[in-house]
């Protein structure tokens, strides 16, 4: 387990570098002129210059690159070029809470529904039900989330008035009651985003495993009854897919999440991104979109613990 | 039928007749045609053949374990005295798991990787509505007391051990006491021994031997290896494209097999010290009704008119000894180096033998 | 349907079937109702095909020539007094939005863009990433490695970021979005084109071409590429859907296809305040989505369930 772990960091540390020179490539080497978006339409060559020099723009791309990473490390993420200049960290800071909310629930109702469906369709044996979830899979996979959470916020929340259109509270004003009151639709709409993937992984692997593995024969012809052989065979032995898929799923997710903030105002790091990035508010951007990429290697990791943790034999070869 | 062997005295623990196995849609193609035999208690019957020649099908329609959307089955079968097509698909699985047990081949495939080895071998006697319903420890002895049974060393040890940090053959152990958890009259073992290598598949062949005759179970042993059959069973059956065509005690087989088949498989059994056998040409495998004629008319060298058109019957030789064939070789006379008289020149009638296509 | 049923209406077919075929099939009537079922089955597969792979076609060819063939007004160049006009309205079959543009005229020009975007950003990512992914999967060690990170690197920033900064810093535009959404869909195609190479090289037949000398890109071109083309292919067509939603979703944040050129996305994105007041306004652009992004799921799933495995 702490080989698995150790032989993880220097890769992980690498692709958080390489995140780290595509954001700043991005950000300096594409053509979109921060001066520019700084001062407007009308300014002053000197201005400008002022400008660039204040904020080193004319040092080579290279040295601008390590200073940015080497303040980075040591924690100074910068200033934000928009008024009122708060620092980026506060921002990350403010911003990070509403967002693990949203893709750590969105995961798990995709998780469950997923899970839930597939055993259903599977276990159920009836071609009627089987393809009213596929159905249903299919529909929610191919509308965009956001759409699926404009419409359902249109019907529920401005229709029926079932829930709120505000999906963030502030826990420290509102309570963690209500926080987690106005999270959870949200969330929801973004597992119906997650779940068509779980739910087509995990039914071909359970199919696979109740229809071709000996050892599920065996079971049956022990007489052990179909609910022991579905659930103590055969779901854990088809929940590896969906490790895999938990962790494709998390940056799939994030991406949902950006969206789904602005819908429901929901002030996490999606919304902070789209706002510095659509103002170019260069220091923003570069800090809060490699932190979500740190975050996504994470999870990753943490995905690759919890599949050596389900299965013995990974666990003996690590 | 029922006089086969002359030492069978009790009831066969399975007796199957006419048993046939086709495909749903594929006008009908036989994959087991009129399949009859019996197994008696404390008898190993091999069942020998090439691949694809039915041996596996013939277990599973026995088993019930076939998938009724795509093979159709007909004929009877008896387990135990118990006519098993007559019962619900839920009361046949649990009549035959409280009366019989199966051993797969890989037996890597046949346990589950993420369970530990001792509460599958517990959880039938836990779990099956066939068994005693045991408690957790009282199973989990039960189980311990099978595992060294079996020949596991160590079995506290190893019933906390997964399937992959075990040996072949110690899984195959297990999996035979998994199927000994219910007390079964009779096992059905399908290869039990081809994916082991020559010492434990020895070693392995002993245990089977000695529950045998320990507790007076049957045994169903399929292998398409010729000689283990001879040298291990007590009764071989040879199966060829889903027919039975050979019958005979394992004690005779590679002296008195009488169909050309037999005796073309054992003189392609590789002997140390001789020149390999030339292969015998692989038919294409296709499925396909052979509904008249001898299903090996196509390749006998001893063929003749008859056997394109018409099909054999299965005929005593004498009482322990059956052939399905129209020029069966007489064991005495081919020791002696003769022809058999019967027999014409072989390939002289090609023409009768592609006909039929 | 009752067996007498189906033994009429396959024993009508049996008539022209190879004679083989119904000479088994006429041997008894369960037979008939087995070799009916097969067909019926058999049918259904080929529909599974035919079906998406048409709707898909009808979809394309009514946004790319509906416009010129119905002389449609330009998508931008409504009437303002036109404003929000019902479904059905004279000279506005499915009426108009809140600019009064002609909805019919917004959803055909959008749904060219929308597929122009979609297939735009897939090539890109298809032949970029192919070509990372099987190199990676080719040369194991060293350079291997390398463009595994590479594709880690990219695979590990959420699509929608990634494509919003670069599209924030390159400026909305059409072409913009393609570069944007191709650059993040490469990882996607690098890593399946990786692991299907990784299977075919370790086939004793590529060995051995290796073995014998033979050069590497005619071992890609020639033995892997051919093997690896059907999986990649299907992924492909799963590819365009999800570039068309990104497509979607950056439009919907504004940065995306720049109004006054409709997408399938930014219409949506631009009714979203009409959600009550004229909520057609996004469900048809929403169910022209839908329609096209389900058959090419529903065909990638049909190809790869074709494909013998």
């Amino acid at each position: 387990m702490l080989r698995l772990v150790l032989n993880r960091i220097p890769q992980m540390l690498v692709v958080v570098i390489g995140c780290s020179i595509l954001t700043f490539a991005v950000v300096n080497v594409l053509p979109g002129d921060i001066v520019h978006s700084i001062l407007g339409e009308d300014y002053t060559e000197e201005a400008a210059n002022q400008l660039r020099e204040q904020l080193h723009l004319n040092d080579p791309l290279i040295v601008r690159y390590f200073r940015w990473l080497g303040e980075s490390v040591t924690g100074d993420l910068g200033v934000s070029l928009l008024p009122p200049h708060v620092p980026v960290a506060d921002l990350i800071g403010r911003s990070l809470l509403p967002t693990l909310e949203l893709v750590i629930l969105g995961q798990l109702f995709g998780l469950i529904l997923g899970v839930l469906l597939a055993v259903i369709s599977v276990a159920s044996r009836n071609a009627i039900v089987d393809r009213v979830i596929s159905g249903l899979a299919l529909i929610c996979s191919s509308v965009p989330g956001f759409v699926l959470g404009i419409l359902l916020l249109g019907l529920l929340a401005t229709q029926l008035h079932l829930v709120s259109p505000l999906g963030w509270v502030d826990p420290d004003t509102g309570g963690w009651g209500e926080n987690l009151i106005h999270i959870t639709f949200p969330s929801l709409v973004l597992g119906l985003f997650a779940f068509p993937l779980f739910l087509r992984v995990f039914r071909a692997e359970l199919v696979e495993q109740l229809d071709r593995e000996d050892y599920v024969t065996l079971a049956k012809l022990k007489g052990i009854p179909t609910r022991r052989v579905v659930f103590a065979h055969a779901v854990r032995n088809s929940s590896f897919g969906l490790m895999t898929i938990l962790g494709v799923n998390t940056a799939r997710l994030v991406g949902g999440v950006v969206v789904i903030e602005q819908i429901f105002s929901i002030p996490g790091m999606g919304s902070l991104i789209t706002t510095s990035v659509v103002r170019h508010d260069a220091p923003s951007v570069m800090a809060s979109v490699c932190i979500v990429a740190i975050f996504v290697v994470i999870a990753n990791l943490l995905v690759d613990i919890a599949y050596a943790l389900l299965d013995p034999r990974v666990r003996d070869a690590t | 039928m029922n006089a086969l062997i002359g030492t069978a005295t009790a009831a066969p623990l399975v007796r199957v007749e006419n048993l046939s196995v086709g495909i749903r849609g594929r006008g009908g193609a036989q994959i087991l045609d009129s399949v009859s035999f019996e197994v008696n208690p404390g008898r190993i019957t091999a069942l020998v053949g090439e691949s694809g020649a039915g041996k596996s099908m013939t277990t599973k329609a026995i088993l019930g374990a076939l998938d009724e959307r795509i093979f159709t089955v007909s004929g009877d079968i008896e387990v135990c005295g118990e006519d098993v097509e007559a019962l619900t698909a839920r009361a046949r699985r649990r009549y035959l798991s409280s009366v019989s047990a199966l051993v797969f081949q890989n037996p890597t495939r046949a346990l589950n990787p993420t369970m530990r080895v001792g509460p599958q071998i517990a959880e039938a006697m836990r779990f099956s509505p066939s068994g005693p319903r045991l408690s957790r420890e009282a199973a989990r002895e039960r189980a311990v007391e099978l595992m060294r049974q079996v020949g596991i060393a160590a079995p506290e040890e190893r019933y906390h051990a997964y399937p992959h940090q075990m040996s072949g053959g110690m899984k195959q152990r297990a999996v035979i006491a998994i199927a000994l958890s219910l007390n079964p009259k009779v096992l059905f073992c399908d290869e039990p021994t081809s994916s082991l290598d020559v010492t434990t598949q020895a070693l392995i062949m002993d245990l089977l031997d000695e529950l045998r005759e320990r507790l007076g179970i049957g045994i169903l042993f399929i292998t398409h290896d010729l000689v283990l059959a001879a040298s291990r069973a007590d009764d071989v059956l040879v199966l060829h494209s889903g027919r039975l065509v050979e019958q005979l005690p394992a004690r005779h087989l590679l002296e008195d097999a009488s169909m050309p088949y037999t005796r073309d498989l054992i003189a392609r059994v590789p002997k140390p010290g001789q020149a390999l056998p030339k292969p015998r040409p692989l038919p294409v495998l296709a499925i396909e009704p052979t509904s008249h004629g001898c299903s090996y008319a196509k390749e006998c060298a001893l063929r003749q008119d008859r056997c394109a058109t018409e099909r054999p019957p299965i005929e005593e030789l004498d009482t322990e000894h059956k052939v399905r064939c129209w020029f069966p070789i007489d064991p005495a006379a081919a020791r002696a180096g003769q022809e058999p008289s019967e027999a014409a020149a072989p390939g002289t009638d090609d023409i009768g033998a592609t006909r039929d296509e | 349907m009752s067996l007498q049923d189906s033994n009429t209406f396959v024993s009508a077919d049996t008539r022209v079937v190879e004679s083989e075929a119904s000479r088994w099939a006429s041997r008894s009537r369960g037979r008939v109702l087995a070799d009916g079922l097969r067909r019926t089955g058999r049918s259904f597969r080929r529909a599974a095909i035919i079906v998406p792979a048409a709707i898909l076609f009808v979809i394309a060819l009514v946004c790319f020539a509906g416009p010129a063939v119905l002389g449609l007004p330009a998508p931008a160049t409504g009437n303002l007094a036109d404003y929000l006009l019902p479904i059905g309205s004279p000279g506005h079959p499915l009426g108009t939005n809140a600019l009064g543009n002609d909805m019919l005229s917004q959803l055909l020009v959008g749904g060219q863009v929308s597929i122009l975007v979609g297939v735009g950003a897939t090539a890109i990512g298809l032949v970029v990433g192919v070509a990372i992914g099987m190199i990676a999967g080719y040369y194991q060690r060293v350079v291997g490695t390398v463009l595994m990170r590479v594709l880690d690197v990219i695979f590990a920033f959420p699509d929608i970021i990634l494509a919003l900064a670069i599209a924030a810093y390159l400026g909305p535009s059409v072409v913009n979005t393609i570069w944007a959404i191709g650059f993040f869909s490469i990882a996607g195609f690098g890593r399946i084109a990786r692991a299907q190479t990784l299977r075919i090289t370790n086939f004793d037949y590529v060995v051995a071409a290796r073995a014998s000398g033979r050069s590497a890109w005619k071992i890609l071109l020639g033995h892997i590429w051919p093997n690896i083309a059907g999986p990649v292919l299907a992924y492909a067509l799963i590819a365009v859907g999800y570039a068309m939603m990104a497509e979607a979703a950056l439009s919907f944040l504004g940065l995306g296809v720049p109004i006054p050129t409709p997408s399938w996305g930014n219409i949506i994105a631009g009714s979203q305040g009409f959600i009550t007041l004229a909520p057609q306004l996004i469900l048809m652009p929403a169910l022209a989505m839908f329609a096209t992004i389900a058959s090419m799921n529903l065909l990638s799933d049909a190809l790869q369930a074709r494909r013998p495995s």
